[in-house]
């Protein structure tokens, strides 16, 4: 598409629609409308992509920061891990996760800005539910410990198995009920102590409808007595706001 | 051109390296940890400095652009060849994180009154790599696009990409009717994006550094 403004009377009436859209500042009514409209209209269509670079352009107008590096240690620590727990599950054994150079995971650092990085973590349910579990969940081969994680109200049907392999490990949970907006559920680790070890924050993670979820838990197994799950708002908590719903007590 | 310790010592990396941010997402989709610090690598800068004039705070911009960048890894956020470049894309997941960042923090004050030169002009170009020193400059000329537009425009495409404000929110604010907010939306995109057409390639995509 010509540089030209389009002034006829189909862009006189769409175009500021357009424009709002491009810079996500519609309504949720009014951008299914929208998009309602780009689905039969190519002009339109046409138009939007036209006007699209100059929402792009809009970054890089903002004055450049250098980014700590502790943050590029940060995320790519998690990221070396959970790829790690990857191929694990993938059978690819090789590097273990302990296996893996640390670089200073949580060292000297806030517990917070690790809470909102670890996010809503679902791995590869399908993959990780097929390939590192067994059919009766006993024997899963390998050096994985499978621990079976009991509700802690009776009443309550939620059951869990927590798979561990080292430091790591994979809780499978069913029968959660599915949380509301803005809450999550967020597994945490116990340490063993005489009188109760520390808990510390693990990763967060939501159910399907049917109240089935996998939540990898990264590290901390290795000296832990039990992971709890506990429900909690959306992007996780430092410490739990609740009794735990669900327990996998690893003796 | 510089040769990272990363690329000196890893073959795989340097491979990495050499790829365009489209063939460099295959590999992130397949839970390549060396791809995606590549990835990071270069766009982490930009996504730390959007989260950052967004957000307000260097705390609040890692937690952003750790969340983001996570995302992106688990494959939370999908990349759409379609709408895009790699980095458009990243910068649309830090963005839009960033806005649910403000939201619920409940700190939703217009940031407007940044002045990204004064920002500039405290770090020395001395203490910039090259790469730096050319996003600088970058910014610099395409700011001058957005400062060209008359205050009434600018300030509405400001408020609704750096304040995550709708443009009935936006018109509340300003005290005028919701087409004047949308027809200045179109106005300023459609300045901008004449003033900026050397810099789009043949497909469509913005090309910056």
């Amino acid at each position: 598409m010509s540089d030209r403004i389009d002034s006829n009377e189909h862009g006189e009436r769409w175009n500021p629609e357009l424009a709002a859209y491009a810079l996500d500042a519609l309504d949720p009514d009014e951008r299914s409308a929208v998009e309602g409209h780009l689905a039969g209209c190519e002009t339109c269509s046409e138009r939007l992509r036209w006007m699209l670079p100059a929402v792009d352009v809009l970054p890089a107008t903002v004055a450049p920061q250098p980014p700590p590096p502790e943050l590029k240690a940060r995320i790519m620590d998690t990221v070396g891990r959970e790829a790690a727990l990857v191929r694990a599950a993938e059978g690819d054994r090789a590097p273990a996760v302990e296996d893996r150079p640390r670089r200073g995971f949580l060292s000297g650092l806030s517990l917070r800005p690790v809470l909102a990085g670890l996010g809503v973590f679902v791995l590869l349910a399908a993959a990780a539910t097929g390939l590192v579990l067994s059919d009766d969940g006993t024997d899963t081969g390998g050096s994985e410990i499978v621990y079976t994680a009991e509700a802690e109200r009776p009443s309550s049907p939620a059951t869990g198995r927590l798979e561990v392999d080292g430091d790591a490990g994979m809780l499978h949970v069913a029968n959660l009920p599915p949380t509301h907006d803005g809450e999550v559920y967020q597994a945490w680790v116990q340490d063993k102590g005489s009188a109760g070890g520390s808990v510390h924050a693990s990763s967060v993670f939501v159910v399907s409808e049917q109240g089935v979820g996998d939540v990898a838990i990264p590290h901390g197994l290795s000296k832990a007595a039990r992971v709890m799950v506990t429900r909690e708002p959306k992007g996780g908590s430092e410490h739990p706001s609740e009794n735990s719903l669900l327990t996998a007590e690893m003796g | 051109m510089l040769i990272s310790m990363a690329a000196a010592s890893n073959p795989e990396t340097a491979r990495l390296e050499r790829l365009a941010d489209e063939e460099l997402m295959a590999h992130v989709d397949r839970k390549d940890p060396l791809a995606f610090e590549v990835l990071y690598d270069r766009h982490g800068g930009a996504a730390y400095s959007l989260a950052y004039r967004i957000v307000g705070d260097r705390s609040g911009a890692e937690d952003v652009a750790q969340e983001a960048f996570l995302s992106i890894w688990r494959s939370n956020a999908r990349f759409d060849r379609a709408r895009g470049s790699v980095r458009s894309w990243v910068l649309s997941v830090v963005r839009n994180r960033a806005i649910d960042s403000l939201r619920r923090g409940g700190s939703r004050a217009p940031k407007l009154d940044q002045d990204d030169d004064a920002v500039l002009e405290a770090r020395p170009s001395g203490e910039m790599t090259e790469d730096e020193a050319i996003r600088r400059e970058t910014s610099r000329e395409l700011r001058g696009a957005i400062e060209s537009l008359p205050d009434d425009q600018s300030k509405v495409i400001e408020l609704a990409y750096f304040g995550g404000f709708s443009h009935s929110e936006i018109a509340e604010m300003l005290s005028m009717p919701l087409g004047t907010v949308k027809g200045r939306m179109r106005l300023g995109l459609e300045k901008i994006r004449v003033q900026i057409a050397e810099s789009i390639s043949p497909d469509g995509m913005l090309e910056t550094t």
